[in-house]
């Protein structure tokens, strides 16, 4: 599969498996990003469900407007967070809604619902026309999301780190890709990549990570892109673009030792048809001695030497 | 092979041919020791003159010979940075099953080139020593040709995951 999926899997097949029936759960389960859920039935009454989902950098997504969003989407079912995380969401496995399966994909976006608030933020900017700051949602340890939005377009910079120093120069094809990509296909977003220089919209920010293997790709979201009919689709491509360009790397690299390994075999398959198998018939005399005359073309120089 | 490609393989393949004539020849230096000399080189008269063919500077196939062993040494073709990572991993990976291989050296020997196999007079009593010299020639042929594949699938996979996202936001 080449597109990963927006929703938590996991999470969905629980919740769908719980409504058919009910039993006691307690389970923490991570997903991207280092974010964690735990899902979990009541102590008293085993039908009432509760997710609740630990981010990082919960903090500054609080700041744009992250509560408000979750209201919106999940309503009576919001709850307060229970200790040690950041949001909570409970429901009645009894009293199913009437499309089970649209509720639990819902519940299982709740990862995506969350980020998704500096996104909403910007684009609500941009159609009221007002620019607003430069947005900054540290996501990872080592790398973060910036939005810009400007007067007709947001730009969206990712910084990411890539631990191994051979994957930068397979992201460097990679990126180089897609921005190349707008040659072939129209109404695309534009995508600039750099190594080390990080770009202009981000000089002011104070604790840049910069370095050998820190890269910024730029994307350009244009207004086809934020149209309240695209803008859901946009903001789960975003949200997802890091994941899925290290997934890529990875499947490219495993294919490439897959590859590797088969050459090695097929090498020494060749090597060994070099080598001339010599029947060593080994002469015995009625008695059951056996011996190897030493002008014997089969003696070897290792026989006569003693050695290996 | 490729048409350009054919002179100097012909060139590798003869000199390979007449240096790969060894015989057996205990060392005069320890007694009862036997040592494949192009390594040890402590005679100068059981050393022959060593051989460079180049391509370019790019490309070059050093030949190393002796009374009773070969060294031959290639520099692998690298344009770019994505290249030199397949080639670096790649000869890694042969040379960590340096022991199945029998004939291949565990280090190139200078950072200069890029893979080294070393042939002792005890190997060519073991095979046959034309298709030993076939494996070497084979072995140039497609190193080139896997690396600038596995080049090319790259690139290709980075096309079509590129266009697959970005055809999401149409």
């Amino acid at each position: 599969m080449i597109l990963l999926d927006f929703h938590n899997k996991i999470v969905e097949d629980t919740i769908l498996e719980k409504y058919n029936n009910p039993e006691a759960i307690e389970a923490v389960i991570s997903d991207f990003d280092s974010v964690t859920f735990r899902l979990s039935t009541d102590a008293t009454n085993k039908n009432i469900m509760t997710v609740s989902i630990s981010i990082k950098c919960f903090a500054q997504l609080r700041a744009y407007g992250v509560d408000d969003v979750l209201k919106k989407v999940y309503g009576a079912n919001l709850v307060a967070a229970e200790a040690n995380y950041d949001a909570s969401v409970r429901f009645d496995l009894a009293q199913p809604p009437p499309d089970r399966q649209a509720f639990a994909h819902s519940v299982a976006l709740l990862k995506r619902h969350c980020f998704s608030a500096p996104l909403i933020k910007a684009f609500n900017d941009i159609d009221a026309k007002k620019p607003g700051p430069l947005m900054e949602i540290r996501y990872r340890d080592e790398e973060a999301i910036y939005v810009k939005p400007e007067a007709d377009r947001c730009t969206i910079v990712f910084s990411i780190l890539f631990r191994d120093k051979d994957d930068v120069a397979f992201a460097k094809v990679f990126l180089q890709e897609y921005a190349d990509a707008r040659r072939s296909l129209q109404n695309v977003p534009a995508v600039q990549y750099s190594q080390k220089e990080p770009p202009l919209e981000l000089k002011d920010v104070r604790n840049l990570r910069v370095g050998e293997n820190n890269g910024f790709v730029t994307f350009v979201l244009f207004q086809p892109h934020m149209a309240a009919a695209k803008r859901e689709k946009t903001i789960d491509c975003i949200l997802t673009f890091r994941n899925y360009l290290h997934y890529h790397l990875k499947c490219s690299k495993a294919h490439i030792h897959a590859r590797m390994r088969n050459s090695v075999r097929s090498f020494l398959q060749v090597l060994n048809r070099a080598r001339s198998e010599s029947e060593s018939t080994v002469k015995k005399t009625m008695g059951g001695k056996t011996f190897k005359r030493a002008d014997d073309p089969q003696t070897t120089s290792e026989e006569l030497v003693g050695g290996v | 092979m490729s048409q350009a490609l054919k002179p100097y393989l012909n060139a590798v393949r003869h000199t390979v041919d007449a240096a790969l004539c060894l015989q057996n020849f205990g060392s005069m230096n320890v007694e009862r020791h036997n040592k494949p000399e192009v390594e040890a080189r402590t005679n100068k008269e059981l050393l022959l003159n060593p051989v460079v063919i180049s391509r370019n500077a790019k490309e070059k196939v050093l030949i190393e010979g002796s009374i009773n062993s070969v060294r031959v040494s290639l520099k692998i073709k690298q344009i770019d940075e994505l290249e030199q990572i397949l080639c670096r991993r790649f000869t890694r990976f042969m040379t960590q099953r340096a022991e199945n291989f029998v004939i291949l050296r565990r280090k190139p020997i200078s950072p200069d080139y890029d893979i080294s196999f070393l042939i002792t007079n005890f190997q060519t009593e073991r095979m046959w020593k034309h298709k030993l010299v076939d494996f070497i020639i084979q072995f140039m042929e497609e190193i080139d040709k896997e690396i600038s594949e596995m080049k090319l699938s790259v690139n290709a996979r980075a096309r079509i995951t590129a266009q697959e996202f970005l055809k999401q936001f149409v």
